[in-house]
């Protein structure tokens, strides 16, 4: 019987009313918060040292992790292709078809994912922090704007570094795969280049680029939005954290899908 | 007129009534203490006086500018006016003393390094700090914090400071000295102080009138002795510490 009254209380419609409509307040929330990231980015005063302090923590710091990525993932890629094409005998494609993978997909896709692990889940814990300690109270009583002072620098920095991390990520992950496939597995390097030079086109690499740019904006964005909306505490700081990294992951993945297929479409 | 009046002030947060028509006037140039029991909503309150949250109802009027009107730009203007010492100080982690203190200098003037940095030296000794201008606030001690506090909130040389519950979480003695600093900070610089606190003995020695904030309303502004010899019921539980009474535990 309690069973019974659990599924109905589930089933409830009222329940579900409630649940999409918490969602779509937060979703416009975010928007409208968003949209005031973008106009105040224009506005003075410009905090470039804010903007470099961020850029340095976003970018410069996470190239070891990206360098570590971008090589193992390359190497893992030769093997895979390696063992597949050598089936029907096209192992001099297995650089074209790395390459073309890691930059159009991979290269973006996990730059930013780790970048979110990072630098997303340091914003959300710093901006939480800041929020449930009243610093962010305190900025405003000092009268300064914290979206302009905090939101505006961190997501900035986002969307400008990610795409210099993504060709770090493409040239290691090239290089991971040329050291295993060449030296390792025997495909001949003159195959190897040719095959990238001849079916790799410039619009892969800018395809790959354009979609880190966009991922950088969203994990920024999502990882400051949970951060600067915290409640209840480290409890509350914890959750933010631990949502932004989360929505910030599957916003780039299921947003990794629709881009591409724009991207076809164009 | 007083300096600033607050009428008829209503705010709910999710259907839920926190303030319920507050009246209260803040003389220039004296201090106002807001006492209250924990979640009443003094900070609400103070908040809106500051400009953080709007009202649903009623009205709050500094100077002859009505804050419930005005719009961002205006509100950033008049914010300038207050200088707000938070509970547990909110001084920037990742900035030093000297950073936190010079802040809003930084933000607001176009002062020199240099003269900012004898700002920030005049405005620390007048709390009693020397010497701690390149620490972090994680390596000071609470009464340290609530110091550094205080000089960042009078870095601006502010007409209001607002003072959320300047002694909570301090020994006695630490927190009678904070009494003293506040005194001797409002006479010096003939500041109109606004402090929020449940502490009643902090709130006779520092207040010129202390305002009793219960379920959202305001049920006696007196002097310290006013209060002392209130026949309130509420006032009467309130300072004699007892459980009995009308003001429920909540």
């Amino acid at each position: 019987m309690a069973v019974e009254k659990s599924w109905m209380e589930v089933l409830a419609p009222e329940k579900w009313a409630e649940f999409f409509g918490r969602r779509l307040t937060t979703l416009g929330d975010f928007t409208l918060m968003m949209a005031r990231v973008v106009r105040l980015t224009f506005r003075r005063p410009f905090r470039t040292q804010l903007l470099f302090q961020q850029m340095e923590f976003i970018g410069v710091k996470s190239w070891f992790i990206i360098l570590l990525t971008g090589t193992f993932t390359g190497m893992v890629f030769a093997l895979q292709t390696y063992r597949g094409f050598a089936k029907f005998g096209s192992q001099a494609l297995v650089g074209a078809i790395s390459v073309m993978a890691i930059t159009r997909e991979l290269g973006p896709v996990l730059t930013s994912l780790m970048v979110t692990a990072r630098a997303g889940s340091a914003m959300a814990a710093e901006l939480g922090t800041m929020r449930v300690t009243e610093q962010v109270d305190a900025l405003h009583t000092m009268a300064v704007d914290p979206v302009h002072y905090l939101l505006v620098p961190r997501i900035v920095a986002a969307t400008l570094m990610l795409p210099f991390l993504t060709i770090l990520f493409d040239f290691v992950g090239t290089l991971g795969c040329y050291f295993v496939a060449v030296p390792l597995l025997g495909v001949d390097p003159g195959d190897f280049t040719g095959r990238i030079l001849e079916l790799i086109k410039i619009g892969d690499v800018l395809q790959g680029l354009f979609k880190s740019t966009v991922f950088g904006f969203l994990l920024a964005s999502i990882g400051c939005y949970r951060g600067f909306t915290a409640d209840g505490g480290a409890k509350g700081v914890g959750e933010a954290t631990v949502q932004g990294v989360v929505f910030a992951c599957i916003t780039i993945l299921v947003g990794d899908y629709f881009l591409t297929a724009l991207l076809f479409a164009a | 007129m007083a300096f600033i009046e607050v009428r008829g002030l209503h705010k709910a947060f999710g259907g839920k009534p926190v303030l319920r028509g507050v009246d209260l006037d803040i003389e220039r140039g004296r201090t106002t203490v807001i006492l209250g029991q924990s979640g009443c909503g003094k900070s609400v309150l103070i908040k809106h006086i500051i400009g953080l949250l709007r009202p649903d109802r009623g009205s709050i009027v500094m100077d002859g500018v009505d804050l419930v009107k005005a719009d961002e730009r205006r509100l950033t203007e008049v914010r300038k006016r207050f200088g707000m010492l938070f509970q547990f100080a909110a001084l920037f982690d990742s900035l030093t003393v000297a950073e936190n203190v010079g802040f809003a200098l930084r933000e607001h003037t176009t002062l020199s390094d240099g003269e900012i940095h004898r700002i920030v030296i005049t405005k620390l000794a007048q709390v009693g700090l020397r010497g701690v201008e390149d620490r972090y606030p994680a390596e000071l001690s609470g009464g340290m914090r609530k110091r550094v506090g205080l000089a960042r909130a009078l870095a601006m040389d502010p007409d209001v400071v607002i003072f959320d519950e300047p002694t909570s979480g301090l020994d006695p003695v630490t927190s009678a000295n904070i009494d003293q600093l506040i005194l001797s900070v409002q006479k010096e610089l003939g500041l109109t102080a606004i402090v929020i606190s449940h502490d009643v003995a902090s709130s006779y020695s520092i207040g010129d009138s202390i305002a009793l904030l219960h379920e959202g309303r305001i049920v006696e502004v007196e002097t310290p002795d006013g209060i002392r010899s209130s026949s309130n019921p509420i006032v009467r539980q309130f300072v004699e510490r007892r459980v009995e009474g009308p003001i429920q535990i909540v």
